[in-house]
């Protein structure tokens, strides 16, 4: 009976350093953006840039269900009952802290591009300020009267705050098909 | 001559009071929904108890009121479960009965001294509508209030190093579990 415990205990053991060797691989395996290149004929955003941190990111709508955010381990969540990007008000941009999405997020500074690709404009928005914020500090998402984009991600010790960059908008671009 | 005028005059009674339909000065503006919310914020509650115009229970939840123009507001209601309500508030100082009597028709009620809703000291008419504030989207009350789903909620998990710490640690622990007994029952 021992012996079953000490094979449950290692087993259990082994799987569970399996699934953080996972959740740390997953942190690091480059993101495509290739893929996304396909939907360009959507009125949603695709993709994220910012020139100043070299990212380059798929955007994938998210919504607010069952109590808790979507988020996607394969780009940056545009939540989609917000504002689109290039109207008025807030529109709220998150991903995660990960080396490969926007774990360099807090290298930003103000006056930095944030670009928005959706369908075949590019929606261009420059950071006015950056803060660190705790997660209940929901009043980042509110809306507004300016048309604005908020992006956030996790910070801080064990990811208990969440750095957030705020832009407005600078210029729309229209790109040739 | 004489049948003839009075067909005539006949069809024509029919015609203008029968067919056509009486025309009002009233143009009803557009709201947004309250799944996206525009305008400015004018009050929100995370939680407590409100009313509906036109109903008379008391409604628990959150509740965010968003001024639009100089005459037209939305309340965005949404309870912890089920469908929110949305009600489009709009004020008319100068409505005559008939133009009340069209937009009853309509489906809007009639609040005759908005000041009892916290509003202005006039008329309003207005309009419910359900919406989903639970289902998706970040639905309504809280959206330009004081945040999502309140301050137990929050904003979006963006990172998942307890997680992994977590499962490093167990992990650990219980591999060294497993074999330290392997190996004191070994020695024994």
């Amino acid at each position: 009976m021992n012996r079953l415990f000490d094979f449950l205990s290692l087993g259990i053991g082994c799987i569970l350093f399996l699934i953080g060797g996972f959740w740390v691989w997953e942190r690091y395996k480059p993101i495509r953006v290739s893929d996304t290149v396909i939907q360009k004929e959507t009125t949603l955003p695709i993709q994220i840039t910012i020139p100043s941190l070299s990212v380059r990111l798929p955007v994938i709508p998210a919504k607010y269900e069952k109590n808790s955010f979507q988020t996607t381990a394969h780009g940056v969540s545009y939540l989609s009952s917000t504002a689109l990007p290039g109207t008025q008000g807030n529109s709220i941009f998150y991903g995660h802290n990960w080396p490969n999405l926007l774990g360099r997020l807090s290298d930003i500074r103000q006056g930095d591009e944030i670009i928005v690709t959706q369908g075949n404009a590019e929606i261009i928005y420059t950071v006015v300020y950056t803060s660190v914020v705790a997660p209940n500090e929901t009043h980042i998402q509110n809306n507004t009267t300016d048309m604005r984009l908020t992006l956030y991600t996790c910070t801080g010790f064990l990811d208990q705050k969440r750095f957030v960059a705020t832009a407005t908008l600078k210029d729309t671009e229209i790109k040739d098909k | 001559m004489k049948i003839k005028s009075l067909v005539f005059s006949i069809i024509m009674f029919i015609v203008f009071f029968g067919v056509v339909q009486p025309v009002y000065a009233l143009t009803i503006p557009t709201f947004p929904s309250c799944f996206s919310p525009q305008g400015t914020v004018k009050v929100t509650y995370s939680e407590g108890t409100h009313g509906i115009a036109g109903k008379t229970e008391n409604y628990t939840g959150k509740d965010a009121v968003y001024t639009l123009t100089d005459s037209t507001l939305m309340q965005c209601y949404c309870p912890s479960e089920g469908s929110g309500i949305q009600t489009n508030w709009w004020s008319i100082p100068s409505l005559s009965d008939p133009d009340v009597k069209v937009l009853e028709n309509q489906g809007w009620i009639y609040i005759p001294n908005g000041s009892l809703w916290g509003l202005k000291d006039t008329p309003y008419v207005a309009y419910n509508t359900e919406y989903e504030c639970n289902s998706c989207g970040i639905g309504g009350a809280e959206v330009l209030g004081q945040g999502i789903g309140g301050d137990v909620l929050g904003l979006a998990t963006t990172g998942n190093l307890p997680e992994i710490a977590g499962a490093f640690i167990i992990g650990f622990i219980l591999i060294l579990f497993g074999v330290r007994k392997r190996l004191f029952t070994q020695s024994a």
